[in-house]
């Protein structure tokens, strides 16, 4: 028996779904922590408000409020790490282009980038969790030079974790202490111990979630301009084409771009461009992030 | 308006509320003049201030890196095109062979 068409319909939409989950699965998380976080934060006014206790208020706080927080940073963290993580699938998608390019430009051998420098503690390079954003429909490529760096890579992924667990746990074993003593507190003073103890556990919980990230954006960026520099500085220099001084709305197209771009664009170098207004080009092409021709 | 200027105006209108609420957090701590009247005051606006701070950098950020995507992308794509018009690159090749 064949599907109706409403099945049809609702069973590509349950596909697309499960799609959108298994590659933007970082981004549903990041919903389900901010939420977890914005009830722990409300349930948490909504008890301090009802007692007029301060070491029971303390108490709360020290529970609830330090949890909410660290929820919260753990959903933001998230979506930092998806963001850097699709940047770096760039990056790997251009490296491949680059050696493309250097394999079909001449006639030695294979373009060698240089390696990446030393990362000290930096963590793993990020896996998984393909881009939904491709440049130009084109597929996904593996990158070309990521598997020289493999042990390097995996010595300070392991070590970036084994730093993120004893964070966590010193933070968890800290915030438990002050949970028990501000909830076990006789006076004001000993609950605002138990507090000062879990406000601490959350700094460090926090710090904890966040410094893996601040640390692959470094890498990130060193990639970046080890990989995009020489590409924007140098190649040839384009082609002189005669653009009308003084209007804005002339822009820049080319052949197999999909974009239009300003001229100077360091995107077009190399490349024959042919001068053309930017309301007609707006309307089949986007505009280049780099020059804002937009 | 673009879904990401939307998406901007989403975490600029969380930063203002995290400020609003932290502003008016304060403001109803030195009204209150007992402590247990007080700290309500903490658990609402300056942990929601934060937490509303703390989301809109976020997504600010975000917003931004979203950019840079779009840039990666067309230096992806002027490279690709540069392949097909048959000019490549030389700078990576010398870059390599120092």
């Amino acid at each position: 028996m064949s599907p109706t068409p409403a099945r049809d319909g609702s069973g590509s939409k349950s596909r697309a779904a499960l799609l959108w989950l298994r590659l933007r699965w970082d981004r549903a998380a990041e919903g389900v922590f901010l939420a977890a976080a914005a009830v722990v934060l409300l349930l948490t006014y909504r008890s301090v408000s009802h007692t007029p206790f301060v070491a029971d208020q303390l108490s709360y706080l020290a529970s609830g409020g330090v949890a909410g927080l660290c929820l919260l940073a753990v959903g933001l963290r998230l979506r930092i790490t998806g963001d850097l993580r699709d940047e770096w699938h760039k990056l790997d998608r251009i490296e491949a282009a680059l050696h493309q390019a250097a394999a079909m430009g001449s006639d030695g051998p294979l373009l060698v980038l240089p390696e990446d420098p030393p990362a000290g503690g930096a963590p793993s390079e990020p896996a998984g969790g393909a881009t939904l954003q491709s440049a130009g429909g084109a597929p996904e490529e593996p990158a070309g030079t990521g598997r020289n760096n493999e042990p390097r890579e995996r010595v300070g992924s392991q070590r970036g974790s084994a730093v993120l667990a004893v964070a966590v746990l010193m933070g968890l074993a800290l915030f438990g202490l002050g949970w028990w003593r501000a909830a076990h507190a006789g006076t004001v003073s000993s609950a605002f111990t138990g507090f000062a103890l879990a406000a601490v556990a959350g700094v460090l919980l926090i710090a904890g979630f966040c410094a893996p990230a601040v640390s692959l954006r470094r890498r990130l960026g060193r990639r970046q301009a080890r990989l995009l520099s020489p590409f924007l500085t140098g190649g040839p220099p384009a082609p002189a084409v005669a653009v009308p001084c003084g209007t804005g709305d002339v822009v820049l197209v080319a052949p197999g771009l999909t974009r239009y771009h300003r001229d100077g664009c360091p995107a077009t170098a190399g490349l024959s461009v042919t001068p053309t207004d930017r309301r007609r080009a707006a309307s089949t092409l986007q505009p280049c992030e780099i020059c804002a021709a937009g | 308006m673009s879904g990401r200027a939307r998406f901007r105006l989403a975490a600029l209108a969380a930063c203002v509320a995290g400020v609003a609420l932290l502003v008016g957090g304060l403001a109803g701590l030195r009204r209150a003049e007992v402590l247990p009247g007080q700290v309500p005051y903490i658990a609402s606006g300056a942990l929601g201030g934060l937490a509303l701070l703390a989301v809109g950098i976020t997504w600010l950020l975000s917003a931004e890196s979203q950019s840079e995507q779009d840039r990666l992308a067309a230096v992806e794509e002027a490279i690709l095109a540069r392949c097909a018009a048959g000019s490549v690159p030389s700078q990576p090749v010398e870059e390599t062979a120092r």
